[in-house]
């Protein structure tokens, strides 16, 4: 990618750290316990789980938006966080080129200049010939490759991705998954938790929620 | 975020149906239309009444003292403000008209003030004066010569008293004799406007200063709308003299309920790296364009429609209307800047599930 960054803005590596992270709701029952982990920028993070064991709660910790019950967690470098959901979360009636423009608007670029690199970060997630779409007229695959476009073009240290192609059928969630690994040369730390094979496969690293002790994997 | 791109942001939003300017712009006007009309009718009614009051003549204070009023000093009492106009009438031998034998019609002396609050005015031909139900029975008009038994009577006018909205009917079947006001008269009346009760003891000083009683008591000339018009009073106490202020609370609540639906699109936004500033200057951007156009239509629609309407009481009431449309189109801005001022990136995960 033309736009990446290897280093924050303070010239460390982004990176997060779990130590014996458990959480849940109930007083004495857990989602997960033990989790060990450590998250660095330049690689995709898989979180593997079935449906219910606490991903997207575990992703929600990492951000900072909610506290654990057990365990510590340490970010280094992050200041910025990009979510992208399991729902493609966009605004129906604007066009797909504006989503991933805003985000260069909102540091101060003008349009020309937040266009031109907005059209870059479409490129490179396949969506180019879709950039004069309205939002509301992408397929399910087109606009899930957007929100992970749009999560790029915010150049953040973190980005958390959860079930990217939980809604998708097989043939679309291809075409989502073959972009995943590009969101690793944004030098953003990227985790991405799912359930789907094909989904954590296509991720360099992989913390299977089930087996958290035994750390993580190569796919 | 630059001034430009805001700009620009805010045009596309409105522009692409995302801000849902056009179907809050409607909402708006059928607010205002409906606050304002809601005054209109109001105040038409009440006005309605007030003509209806007056037609009647039912803002006629009559002072019923016999052979005890100085009729140049009744007349004199037009010149106080709220005194429209004011004469005196005593009564007279019945005349006889030859046409009718064995009729007596009742005959009244009149003063020149007293044609005034006939609506008769004071520039007329010598002659007598009839009501129309008279001249109707009679069959006669403006002009005609009535033969009677004091000689030929030219009549002068035809004055409307009509005989069944429950005023005194005594001068429905009678003859009216203009005089100069020489010797005293029976009775005083007055057209007191605004109705009330405060001119009496202004309508007792015609009294003249022999016969003169404070406690002569003053009546209206036909009591049954009322001895005095409430209609200011009521207006004081309209319901819908809070008209802007329940415009305003109608606009703000369009702007909440236009800015709620977008709580997910402003934390997303935030959380795409724009400040809840550069959120807040959009959204105002917006607001101000849909808000101010639906404004501006609704008023003037409104302002159009009371001036074929209500001709006579719109100019009164523009002042109001303006008000109405200022306020209603200030707290839609209001209302939408609040949701958006009040929307929170940490909030995205909740909006997302509300949503879902």
């Amino acid at each position: 990618m033309s736009v990446s960054k290897s280093t924050s803005c303070n010239g460390g590596t982004a990176r997060v750290s779990l130590q014996g992270v458990g959480h849940g709701f109930g007083l004495d029952s857990f989602l997960f316990q033990n989790v060990d982990a450590e998250f660095r920028a330049g690689s995709v993070w898989g979180l593997r789980g079935p449906s219910g064991s606490g991903k997207s709660t575990l992703l929600s910790i990492i951000a900072g938006w909610e506290v654990p019950k057990e365990g510590h967690i340490q970010r280094s470098n992050i200041s910025t966080i990009r979510w992208v959901f399991q729902n493609p979360l966009g605004v129906a009636q604007r066009a797909a080129l504006d989503h991933v423009t805003l985000p260069y608007l909102a540091i101060g670029l003008s349009r020309d200049r937040s266009e031109k690199l907005a059209l870059q970060r479409l490129f490179e997630f396949g969506l180019q010939s879709s950039a004069g779409k309205r939002f509301s007229l992408l397929s399910g695959g087109e606009a899930q490759r957007l929100m992970l476009a749009r999560a790029v073009a915010g150049s953040p240290d973190l980005i958390l991705v959860d079930e990217p192609t939980a809604q998708l059928d097989r043939a679309t969630a291809a075409t989502v998954n073959s972009v995943l690994g590009g969101l690793a040369r944004s030098g953003a730390v990227v985790i991405v938790a799912s359930h789907d094979e094909d989904t954590l496969d296509a991720c360099s690293e992989v913390v299977d929620l089930m087996r958290p002790d035994i750390g993580s994997t190569s796919p | 975020m630059r001034t430009t791109v805001v700009l620009l942001e805010a045009w596309r939003n409105l522009q692409s149906g995302t801000s849902k300017g056009g179907w809050l712009s409607v909402a708006l006007i059928m607010a205002i239309s409906l606050v304002s009309c809601a005054e209109l009718w109001t105040v038409s009614a009440l006005d309605n009444r007030a003509h209806d009051y007056r037609t009647a003549g039912a803002s006629i204070r009559v002072l019923k003292v016999e052979a005890g009023i100085d009729p140049k000093q009744c007349d004199a009492l037009s010149g106080t403000s709220g005194i429209l106009s004011a004469g005196a009438m005593k009564a007279v031998a019945p005349i006889h008209i030859l046409s009718l034998p064995g009729v007596s019609t009742p005959a009244f002396e009149t003063t020149l003030g007293f044609q005034e609050v006939l609506g008769l005015g004071t520039a007329l031909e010598s002659g007598v004066f009839i009501s129309e139900p008279l001249a109707n029975r009679w069959k006669i008009r403006h002009g005609d010569i009535l033969e009677s038994d004091q000689g030929p009577l030219p009549v002068a006018a035809v004055f409307p008293y009509p005989e069944d909205d429950g005023r005194d009917s005594r001068l429905a079947n009678a003859v009216l004799l203009p005089s100069l006001g020489s010797g005293p008269s029976d009775e005083c009346w007055a057209d007191v406007w605004p109705s009330t009760a405060g001119f009496d003891s202004v309508i007792r000083t015609s009294q003249g200063t022999a016969q003169g009683e404070a406690s002569a008591s003053v009546s209206t000339l036909n009591p049954t709308l009322g001895l005095v018009f409430t209609g200011a009073d009521e207006y004081q106490n309209r319901v819908t003299r809070y008209a802007a202020a329940i415009s305003a609370c109608l606009g703000f609540a369009i702007g909440l309920l236009g800015g709620a639906r977008r709580r997910l699109e402003y934390a997303s936004s935030l959380h795409a790296g724009v400040t809840s500033g550069d959120l807040a200057r959009i959204t105002l951007v917006e607001a101000t364009i849909w808000a101010g156009a639906a404004g501006a239509v609704a008023t003037a629609g409104v302002v159009l429609g009371a001036h074929f309407w209500a001709p006579l009481i719109a100019d009164a009431l523009y002042t109001q209307f303006l008000t109405i449309g200022m306020l209603s189109g200030l707290g839609a801005i209001t209302g939408s800047l609040f949701i958006a001022t009040h929307s929170r990136e940490s909030r995205l995960f909740v909006y997302f599930r509300e949503r879902s």
